[in-house]
């Protein structure tokens, strides 16, 4: 192809610009035109034509816009296409990639949202079940510490209760591990009640150191394990599904704050007759006695909030694993001590009853640990229901974002398309002309 | 007003029978053609307007085109009037006559020429 006019780089510019005007005309007649001027250009112009003379000849074809138009006024059946504009195209791509970018923005940011607070939903359950597990040993330890007081703190620690002390160390420890992290993002009530929890929990060195050094009652050990740290824990607990929409994840967060209500009423009893049995004499002073009844009402009390709030399955679960001999004999021992003590407060408490303190504690625990059993599984059914949450948010976030992709490639083909059509007649183009040359020659 | 637009429009219209008017004398390659009607003053606007009406004649079966490889030359698409080109370029030339001398009668404020009325009606 060398010598030609059609190698001057205003007639490339020329041809290319036609080639993109005549883009929407009928290949056929983008193609027979294009002929066209190359032939009046090859035949106007010789190989060695001047910038000048080319620029002359190209204005006098007129400009390849004019072309184009004037080829589609004469294109009769097919009717001409009117090019599509620059704007009309950008129109095209521009309004469906807003609305999808919208929408689909919308909708990831939803998931996204949505991934997050499921996200904090399974850490607080998590947390959760730590907190449940701290409350229990932290009964443990108040129970066992207002026998040791009401023996008078005669001797070393016992054994017992410096493994409970150890007991609620580790769960503390635990608590505090998973506390890490909460606080911007949740709901302010949630983080105000772990903040409290966390600051009791330094307070627990304070409340073991100053039980040995000072002379307290076992009532008010009673009093200061439950008022400062176990109910921060429970209370925690409670309201930790406060952020949820799940009713599911809430319906059983409520079912477990009950059920560490009646569990915290059956250990505080276990603690007041332990301590109570444990004393020299054995005694359960009228001040003791009074605040035994009110456990066992308020026990009475949160047990009736357990049936409101659990399903039959939960209710039939709890009748059947809190019962059996022990659970039994701890009643009949709790009824007889109070008898006894009501009757005639002076005379100890194991004359003629057959109480004793280590008898009770394991019967009363037994009841205790039955009812732990029923809250462990609450508190692993609320892990369960957030871990599947947020799994279920992270799988529809994921899906979100793939159809977004999707949807955006579709965008970038579909705008594609047209310029990639061209290309692909041009070259079709190019070898017919090809294929002409090689004819002639 | 019209001005430009309006003889844009004229010449649009009258090209067809000159190009036709041309190859009724002999085919006539591309470049031949445009330089014969740039020849006539003021017919051609742009030389490549004539092209896509060349299509739009063959289009419509008054010329036809066909490669000629003449020796010593280069390969060129000649076009050739048909039959059909024939007629309609006889007919446009009594049409013409008519039309031209209508138009510049009412141009000019001549009287309307007798029978143009007839004519007008004939077609």
């Amino acid at each position: 192809m060398s010598g030609t006019v059609l190698d001057h780089w205003l007639v490339r510019g020329y041809l290319r610009e036609l080639d993109t005007v005549t883009r929407d005309l009928p290949a056929a007649q983008a193609r027979e035109l294009r002929e066209q001027i190359t032939a009046h250009l090859d035949d106007a112009l010789g190989p060695d034509a001047g910038d000048y003379e080319v620029a002359a000849t190209l204005s006098r074809l007129g400009s390849p816009a004019d072309l184009a138009a004037e080829a589609g006024a004469a294109s009769g059946s097919s009717g001409p296409r009117p090019a599509l504009g620059g704007w009309r195209l950008a129109t095209l791509i521009a309004v469906p990639a807003v609305i999808a970018a919208v929408f689909g923005g919308q909708q990831i940011s939803s998931d996204a949202s949505n991934a997050v607070t499921f996200g904090r939903d399974q850490h607080l359950a998590q947390l959760n079940a730590a907190v449940v597990r701290l409350a229990q040993n932290l009964e443990d330890e108040r129970d066992l510490s207002a026998g040791y007081v009401a023996r008078g703190k005669a001797g070393p620690v016992p054994v017992t209760l410096a493994d409970a002390r150890t007991a609620t160390d580790a769960a503390a420890r635990a608590v505090q591990a998973d506390a890490a992290g909460v606080g911007a993002g949740y709901q302010p009530g949630t983080t105000q009640d772990l903040k409290s929890l966390l600051t009791s929990l330094t307070d627990l060195g304070e409340i073991r150191s100053t039980m040995s050094s000072r002379a307290w009652p076992a009532s008010q050990v009673i009093q200061v394990y439950t008022d400062n740290i176990i109910g921060p824990a429970i209370t925690f607990s409670a309201a930790v599904g406060a952020g949820t929409d799940d009713t599911r994840l809430q319906g059983t967060v409520t079912t477990l704050a009950t059920l560490l209500a009646v569990e915290n009423d059956m250990s505080v009893q276990r603690a007041v007759l332990y301590a109570a049995l444990s004393a020299q004499p054995p005694r359960l002073l009228p001040v003791d006695l009074t605040s035994l009844s009110q456990v066992a009402q308020q026990q009475q009390a949160d047990q009736a909030a357990f049936d409101a709030s659990a399903d039959t399955a939960e209710q039939q679960f709890f009748s059947n694993t809190v019962s059996g001999r022990a659970v039994d004999s701890a009643s009949v021992q709790e009824t007889l001590a109070e008898a006894a003590a009501a009757a005639k407060p002076s005379a100890p408490l194991t004359r003629n009853t057959g109480l004793d303190a280590a008898t009770w504690y394991s019967d009363m625990s037994t009841t205790i640990d039955d009812t732990r059993e029923v809250a462990d599984q609450a508190a692993g059914q609320i892990t369960a229901r957030a871990d599947i949450l947020k799994s279920n948010a992270t799988s529809r976030l994921l899906l979100t974002s793939i159809i977004a992709l999707l949807l955006l490639v579709l965008l970038i083909v579909t705008a594609l398309a047209r310029p990639l059509r061209k290309l692909v007649n041009q070259i079709g183009r190019r070898s017919v002309i090809l294929g002409k040359g090689l004819e002639w020659r | 007003m019209a001005g430009e637009g309006g003889l844009t429009e004229l010449r649009r219209g009258v090209l067809g029978p000159c190009v036709l008017a041309l190859l009724e004398l002999r085919p006539r390659f591309g470049l031949e053609l445009v330089r014969d009607l740039a020849a006539a003053d003021g017919l051609l606007t742009s030389d490549g307007t004539v092209y896509p009406l060349l299509s739009r004649l063959r289009d419509a079966g008054l010329v036809t085109s066909e490669w000629r490889d003449d020796e010593g030359e280069r390969a060129r698409r000649y076009y050739s009037i048909t039959e059909a080109g024939r007629q309609s370029l006889t007919a446009f030339r009594a049409d013409w006559a008519w039309f031209s001398a209508t138009v510049g009668g009412v141009l000019n404020h001549a009287a309307v020429p007798a029978g143009a009325e007839e004519k007008g009606g004939h077609r």
